[in-house]
């Protein structure tokens, strides 16, 4: 990594803005965590970053083929334009829709038919209810439905229930299984985690023809992943998710991630490879009969924590070991 | 069906034909197709193919299936009278042309076509089906080819409804679906019923006679004794008569099993007689002949 991230920059990138003081009317209750990092885990910088506004997308990286990236505050847009009709994947925030709508509108020449949500987060689908309003059908895997309805309760970091979507946000086509469309002279292949990862109702995107491979928060590049247990998310899960997406795409596959910037097989292979050096590393201390406080003081993710754990970042090293060792025990 | 065989049975029977090559074939003025309300805002089509289903609400109107390409414009102005709008999502339960033929026409009305996999792969010709002639069956244009495909189902959240799409395994083709109406408790079959005559079991498009039984019996399992069921052909019904259908074609299998185990070749089995105890569901597109062969010729494979 040349340029080294600022927390500010970083907590920006992620669009984990949902964490900090809440100023907006429906605060995303988020980016839930098992617990506070450890007393012996350094103090976390205090998060300067502003609540959601209500400004459009910032940037449009063309992928080819009618496919583009737009990078914002939030999770990253997957965007195909064409004359079958718009697909977007991802709406991020409720209040910025209106703006991102108008601006897709400019760059699209019109509105999205098709919207598919990678998941349910308000920084992914809060936009749904403008979206749906203009015209969009919404696609989402079966339990993003039920956790923006609320039927199945989700945790905030608080430890709070969050609070429900209103009715039109709720996606109108829901799957288990995965669903492909045919659109534009592409394939896209909404493709649902083998098991519940970042939360149990993520969907990964892969454009065929495009070889574009939209990975919604099971991936934020060079980042420890955000593992949301109060929406049903299992470290395990990512170890699956990245497998299945290497194995779907190739070397010149352009992979968006959830948040951050575009990325590679190689750049999913090395965080793949850090998920699973992180949960043997921790279930080496966990067999050895270690407490939690003594994992997490033995810095057992130092391997990675260059590339993966930056200064400031928002999931720290000891935020992660402490969510696998967590998820170790219970197993 | 026999009913509406009887009362038009020269259009039909042509129509009939049309089922397993989905091209549009200059066709006369059709009749007027025949509604039947199911309450809740579900609505049944009986045209000149297979039954359409229709669910109405201020989300959006949801169609289920949409007959044949000449009869398309009578079935959207029906439904428009019917619901008050043009459908936005339509659900193919099968490939065949009595079912899919107006897709081209739907989706030009605004519809969104979501179906299994294999309906766009017969379709578009991806994947190659044999019509009962023995000839290859003809590919449709590529606007009339479903947008969404799935392998196992998807629900639709709409109107206040939850409605199941659920996909069989092998039975009548390699790509049916049931639509579900889970309030409402009523449950469009697409060709995996029809009420009362003889079904078609499609072995050039995938279809499995066994599969075909199995499946009938799975759907019996799930459904009670308020389920409405909506046939591919035929008038509305319910569990019993998904019940005398599913004694019929196990009766019919055992019968045809027993002259391939006897030996018989297809003209000696044909000249038995198997199924004459069901003679009364035949019908003018399935005779008790061709469908004592489709048996023999599936339980051979």
């Amino acid at each position: 990594m040349l340029v080294r991230l600022t927390a500010t920059a970083i907590i920006g990138a992620l669009g984990l803005s949902a964490c900090a003081a809440d100023t907006t009317p429906r605060q995303p209750d988020l980016f839930v965590q098992v617990r506070e990092p450890d007393p012996p885990a350094p103090p976390r910088l205090p998060a300067p970053t502003p609540a959601p506004n209500s400004e459009a997308f910032a940037r449009v990286v063309d992928l080819g083929q009618g496919v583009s990236m737009l990078m914002g505050q939030g999770g990253n847009l997957g965007l195909l334009t064409g004359e079958d009709g718009i697909f977007l994947i991802d709406d991020q925030y409720a209040t910025n829709a209106a703006a991102n709508l108008a601006k897709i509108e400019e760059v699209a020449k019109g509105n999205p038919k098709y919207l598919v949500n990678t998941h349910w987060h308000f920084d992914h689908a809060g936009g749904n209810a403008v979206f749906a309003t203009a015209g969009a059908t919404v696609f989402a895997h079966e339990n993003a439905r039920k956790r923006l309805t609320g039927e199945t309760p989700s945790i905030n970091r608080q430890g709070a229930v969050s609070a429900a979507a209103p009715k039109p946000a709720w996606p109108v086509v829901t799957f288990l299984a995965g669903v492909d469309f045919h659109l534009n002279g592409q394939t896209i292949r909404a493709i649902p985690t083998p098991r519940p990862a970042h939360t149990d109702g993520d969907v990964m995107i892969y454009f065929v023809e495009a070889d574009v491979l939209h990975m919604g928060d099971t991936y934020m590049k060079d980042s420890y992943p955000f593992v949301d247990i109060g929406s049903g998310g299992a470290q395990l899960g990512f170890i699956e998710a990245l497998a299945k997406a290497i194995e779907i795409a190739g070397p010149s596959t352009k992979i968006i991630p959830g948040h951050g910037e575009l990325a590679t097989e190689a750049d999913l292979q090395a965080a793949l490879d850090m998920h699973r050096g992180a949960r043997a590393a921790v279930e080496a201390l966990v067999k050895q009969g270690k407490s939690l406080e003594e994992t997490v003081t033995a810095k057992p993710l130092a391997p990675w924590n260059s590339r993966f754990g930056k200064p400031g970042s928002f999931i720290t090293d000891d935020a992660y070991v402490t969510v696998i060792y967590n998820e170790l025990k219970k197993s | 069906m026999k009913t509406l065989m009887n009362r038009m049975p020269v259009v039909a029977a042509a129509l009939l034909l049309l089922a397993f090559a989905p091209v549009a074939l200059a066709q006369g003025t059709l009749p007027s197709p025949k509604t039947v309300d199911l309450g809740a805002g579900l609505h049944v089509i009986h045209g000149t193919g297979g039954n359409i289903g229709v669910s109405a609400g201020p989300d959006g109107v949801f169609v289920i299936d949409d007959q044949y390409p000449n009869s398309a414009a009578a079935n959207l102005a029906k439904i428009q009278e019917i619901a008050g709008a043009a459908p936005r999502y339509l659900v193919n339960t099968h490939w065949h042309g009595d079912h899919a033929g107006g897709n081209a026409a739907f989706a030009g009305a605004g519809a969104m076509i979501f179906a299994h996999e294999n309906v766009r792969k017969r379709l578009s010709g991806a994947v190659a089906s044999t019509g009962l002639d023995g000839k290859p069956a003809a590919t449709s244009p590529e606007v009339a080819w479903p947008v969404v495909t799935f392998t196992q189902g998807v629900d639709f959240h709409l109107n206040d409804e939850t409605i199941r799409v659920k996909h069989v395994s092998a039975s009548h083709t390699d790509g049916d679906a049931m639509v579900w109406f889970v309030g409402p408790n009523v449950l469009h079959m697409g060709d995996l019923f029809f009420n009362g005559i003889y079904p078609v079991i499609d072995l050039g498009s995938g279809g499995s006679v066994r599969g075909y039984l199995e499946v009938m019996k799975e759907t019996y399992a799930q459904v009670n004794d308020t389920t409405r069921i909506i046939p591919g052909h035929g008038e509305v019904g319910g569990k019993a008569d998904l019940s005398r259908q599913i004694a019929m074609l196990e009766g019919a299998i055992a019968a045809v099993d027993a002259r391939i185990k006897a030996g018989d070749t297809i003209a000696k089995a044909v000249a038995a007689r198997p199924l004459k105890p069901w003679a009364n569901f035949a019908w003018s597109f399935i005779s008790e002949e061709s469908f004592t062969r489709t048996l023999y010729t599936g339980l051979k494979k």
